[in-house]
């Protein structure tokens, strides 16, 4: 069946088995190779991609099930931060947020939600990583990362921590 | 795919900004439209005849262009000899022959058009199984007339050793105290987020065979590919990809690896197969799985006068490539008691095979479970001692007087101060009474924490063996594993530097810290210094990337090229300067001749050498101008002092490691912020070994922990905080090593599996409770708490 999306930002149109997963469809027809396959059974987030603004896990959805919707991968984050993208990035650099970087791309994603809100409290942060397996790094600096990403745009705030 | 760093953009491991943006290529990657996909049809038996392989309809299904059982291979690929013993190997046939010994062991391979298709085939092939009993279980794998799990071998037992030093007997007649206990750890597997995965295809204008795989191991897998393929080793060419790590995992040759190089030759194509997280969980390698029986006689003031040692280890159905079946029980017995003083020792230790996955390498190795049995007997025997769990280990702990300390257990440490260590690990915890009197108590009675958790705190101080050199593994008598790691800097006619290294990166940062580390050996600027890593075809032979030998090995090996360089271009300046060698001086970038004062700097000697203008008189230099480096030093005892504190919930006992503080003597920090994260990210696995991870069997050979569902990793919400201090003391650097570094990959997951283990026990214990068994899940702390059986004896 033939789909039609927008992925980081541009129409993009593919012919689809009913069966293939939207992580399939952008690893192996639409290029879009940060979708990293860690597991298949929606428990790593290393496939994380923004569906209309939300996490989803691309390795659970069915491609068809994309059409009509917006997508973001990793690749498309840096656009969509404009300005902001640099500081980002240099926080995962510098903190070492990656050894492997295989769980990076979910991760980025993931913190792309949360970038999108007004206010995002510490336990926020902690939530939103809960679901995103790292096994490189301890998660330490990942934490450190995001929480510097958010306060560096001023959207880390103390808020209610119960 | 060639790895080039910083000098030119656009590379794998060019920059690492690339991974925040969806840059990096691991090997799925590689495998584009144009590849066809391999998969396999895999035992769904722990232990079965094959009476028959019938892939008719697979080969009819759609889109699937061929399929093969062992028969059809046969005539192509050679069994690769695997190693069980010193002068012992048997033939490991890559699909399995006549008998299945594994759920998950590979028995026909499919090749087709893309994954799904070669899925869906898989399903329909019809195999012929004829069930036999599995032998689960170490203890059914040892009874008299046990079924054979490889009856090649004709005994269960794949690997057996033994070793005494001193008079165990009477050492032990002779103490106050004799504590008794077996401890357990589960088995686990290491678990990288990138599964394995493999693209292979014959590249056309050498005819070389690529194979573009996640492996720690390029150079050996190299060897196993010729081996099986009977090609020449020169004509077989690994690359390494971005890996998404390894852990251990990725330094066992797999069967699909050579495999589908197989394919790939065989039907002239481009071939992938793409390790799914269910084939990763089943049928990659598992480790652990271990009992270790100590009997350690104590004199009335806490004083070790012997160990005695026993430990089977569950290897599975096959001993792995090429670390053999010997490598964790010879793992675990090297590892205990290794930073404290131990007078006399008998050790028996043995690897045990059983229709489980096969055992391989996993982070630390037979160092957790090591560490946590020498912790949780320490513990014990300050309790039937009543001393307290510090001055025990005072009283044991090796100095930096008694160095070089002949371990009887370990082998020659040559440096290391356990006792400093643990020492300035307690001044951290100084002002805390309450983490002190947990450690004072001698019956480990805490006060419950604010939230009335069962709080615990667990000590484990330890050495580790790190980048064991070519005399280990010949001692084992494994020699598919050269033991060495090797390096080749060569000058290039624009003045810059390329580093070719054996090692392979899983994203330690190896070409960044090793271009730094060449580059100020050299005296030049690190931006004229490159490192190209993973490339067999360019790449000098060597072992590899595990067991920290990447800072040790590759490291000095790479520091004695580069002075080798040094001193060749020192040769050089004076015949361009026209003065004796002994007069030229450096400066910054440039050489100097101390009698007229005139200069060069590298970039024109570099000049001068490549582009000579015929006119030349003197000593001749011939280019290129290459050094070679290599190390086969080894093994570094790193040592480390941990302590953890956990909470355990007393009505669900679901814990929480809420700290774990930490003095590491890794000899040198090379790069504080690596260091630092290896520590990390070690830690929060051995949390996982220690709390959460646990591969289970069903008695009838099925595996019950197929999934992530079932297998538990840590999550960031298993994330203590963490109080590091790194020691980089100058009188604790090894001999061993010219970098100076004595390694830091495996520390973290050591030290946690012991400290987090005690720190659980100790937890556990005001509620009459035994831990001797880990993972600590809510079951088992619970069940330790119901039935309060006293598993071990303290006697006289
Ligand atoms: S690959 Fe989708 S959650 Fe792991
Ligand atoms: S950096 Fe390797 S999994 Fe996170």
């Amino acid at each position: 069946m033939r789909i039609a999306l927008d992925l980081n930002g541009a129409q993009v149109e593919a012919d689809v088995e009913p069966s293939v997963s939207l992580a399939d469809l952008l690893r192996t027809k639409l290029g879009a190779l940060s979708v990293h396959l860690g597991c298949e059974q929606g428990v790593c987030g290393a496939c994380a991609v923004l569906v209309d603004g939300r996490t989803v896990r691309s390795c659970l959805m069915l491609a068809v099930q994309g059409d009509g919707r917006s997508v973001t991968t990793a690749e498309g984050v840096p656009r969509r931060r404009r300005g902001e993208w640099a500081a980002i990035e240099s926080a995962f650099v510098e903190l070492n947020a990656f050894q492997c970087g295989f769980c990076t791309s979910g991760m980025v994603v993931a913190l792309e939600e949360l970038l999108s809100r007004e206010a995002v409290t510490r336990s926020e942060v902690a939530a939103q990583l809960s679901g995103q397996i790292c096994r490189c790094t301890g998660y330490a600096p990942i934490v450190e990362a995001f929480e510097r990403a958010l306060a560096s745009s001023g959207r880390l705030c103390d808020g209610d921590e119960t | 795919m060639t790895l080039d760093i910083d000098r030119r953009k656009g590379h794998l491991r060019g920059e690492r900004g690339r991974f925040t943006r969806g840059g990096a290529r691991y090997s799925a990657d590689f495998a584009g439209s144009e590849t066809l996909a391999v998969g396999f049809v895999r035992s769904t038996y722990g232990r079965a005849r094959l009476r028959g392989v019938d892939l008719t309809r697979v080969r009819a299904s759609p889109g699937i262009f061929a399929a093969f059982d062992h028969d059809d291979v046969s005539g192509h690929v050679a069994p690769l000899p695997v190693r069980y013993g010193p002068g012992k190997t048997y033939d490991w046939h890559l699909l399995a022959d006549d008998a299945v010994s594994f759920v998950g062991e590979p028995i026909a391979l499919v090749v087709g058009v893309n994954r799904g298709a070669v899925e869906e085939a898989c399903e329909v092939a019809a195999i012929n199984y004829e069930p036999l009993d599995p032998v689960i279980g170490v203890d059914l794998a040892q009874v008299e007339g046990a079924e054979l799990v490889r009856p090649e071998v004709g005994s269960n037992v794949l690997f057996a050793a033994a070793r005494h030093a001193g008079d165990v007997g009477a050492s032990l007649e002779s103490a106050e105290v004799i504590v008794e206990r077996t401890f357990h750890l589960a088995r686990q597997s290491a678990c990288p987020l990138e599964n394995r995965g493999v693209v292979a295809f014959e590249e056309p204008f050498s005819g070389d065979l690529v194979i573009c795989t996640s492996t720690q191991i390029p150079h050996i897998l190299r060897v196993a590919v010729a081996t099986v393929l009977t090609r020449p080793e020169e004509s077989v060419r690994v690359l390494v990809p971005d890996v998404g790590g390894g852990f251990g995992l990725k330094c066992q040759v797999a069967a699909e690896e050579c495999l589908v190089a197989w394919v790939a030759q065989h039907l002239g194509c481009r071939a992938a197969w793409l390790e799914d997280r269910w084939e990763n969980l089943v049928g990659s390698n598992h480790a652990h799985d271990e009992w270790v029986r100590l009997r350690v006689g104590f004199t009335t003031d806490g004083e070790i006068t012997a160990v005695d040692a026993d430990v089977t280890v569950d290897v599975g159905a096959h001993s792995s490539y090429p670390l053999s079946a010997a490598l964790e029980p010879s793992s675990v017995a090297a590892h205990l008691f290794g930073s404290y003083r131990v007078p006399a020792s008998h050790l028996a230790f043995r690897g045990v095979a059983t229709n489980k996955c096969p055992s391989g390498a996993y982070r630390g190795v037979g160092g957790s479970v090591a560490n946590f049995a020498t912790e949780r007997i320490l513990d014990e025997a300050a309790r039937a001692l009543g001393v307290s769990r510090i001055d025990i280990r005072r009283r044991n702990l090796l100095g930096m007087a008694d160095m070089p300390y002949r371990h009887p257990i370990g082998g020659l440490i040559d440096v290391g101060d356990p006792r400093g260590l643990f020492d300035r690990l307690l001044q951290r915890v100084q002002d805390e009474t309450p983490t002190l009197a947990a450690l004072d108590a001698t019956d480990a009675r805490f006060q419950p924490g604010d939230s009335g958790a069962l709080v615990g705190v667990g000590l484990s101080v330890f050495a580790e063996h790190s980048s064991p050199g070519s005399a280990i593994y010949r001692g084992r008598g494994v020699t598919e594993v050269p033991g060495y790691d090797a390096a080749r800097v060569e000058l290039r006619d624009d003045g810059t530097f390329i580093v070719f290294v054996s090692s392979a990166d899983a994203g330690q940062r190896h070409a960044e810290i090793c271009r730094h580390q060449v580059a100020e050996a050299l005296g030049v600027d690190s931006e004229g210094v490159s490192v190209v890593e993973g490339d067999t075809a360019r790449c000098p032979k060597g072992t590899g990337t595990f067991a920290s030998r990447f800072a040790v090995a590759q490291l000095s090996a790479a520091l004695r090229a580069s002075t080798r360089m040094s001193e060749r271009l020192v040769e050089v300046a004076a015949s361009f300067l026209s003065c004796d060698v002994e007069e030229v001086k450096r400066d910054e970038m440039s050489f100097v001749s101390g009698a007229g004062g005139a200069s060069v700097t590298v970039k024109e000697l570099a000049h001068w050498l490549y582009f000579p203008d015929g006119a030349r008189t003197g000593r001749v230099f011939e280019v290129p101008v290459v050094e070679s480096g290599y190390w086969d030093g080894g093994p570094t005892f790193p040592n480390c002092a941990m302590l953890a504190v956990v909470e355990v919930d007393a009505e669900t006992f679901v814990s929480k490691v809420t700290r774990v503080v930490a003095v590491e003597d890794c000899g040198r920090v090379l790069d504080e912020a690596a260091v630092l994260g290896q520590l990390r990210g070690g830690i929060v696995m051995g949390i996982g070994d220690a709390t959460l991870e646990e591969h289970l069997y069903s008695p009838e050979g099925e595996i019950l922990t197929a999934s992530f569902m079932d297998y538990l990793l840590p999550t960031v919400g298993e994330m203590p905080t963490f109080e590091l201090t790194l020691v980089n003391d100058e009188r604790l650097y090894s001999a061993r090593s010219e970098s100076g570094a004595k390694g830091v990959g495996e520390a973290g997951t050591i030290g946690a599996v012991g400290a987090v283990g005690c720190a659980l026990a100790s937890a556990i214990r005001s509620r009459g409770g035994i831990l001797d068994s880990l993972p600590g899940t809510p079951l088992r702390l619970f069940d330790a708490c119901s039935s309060r059986l006293e598993k071990g004896t303290v006697g006289r």
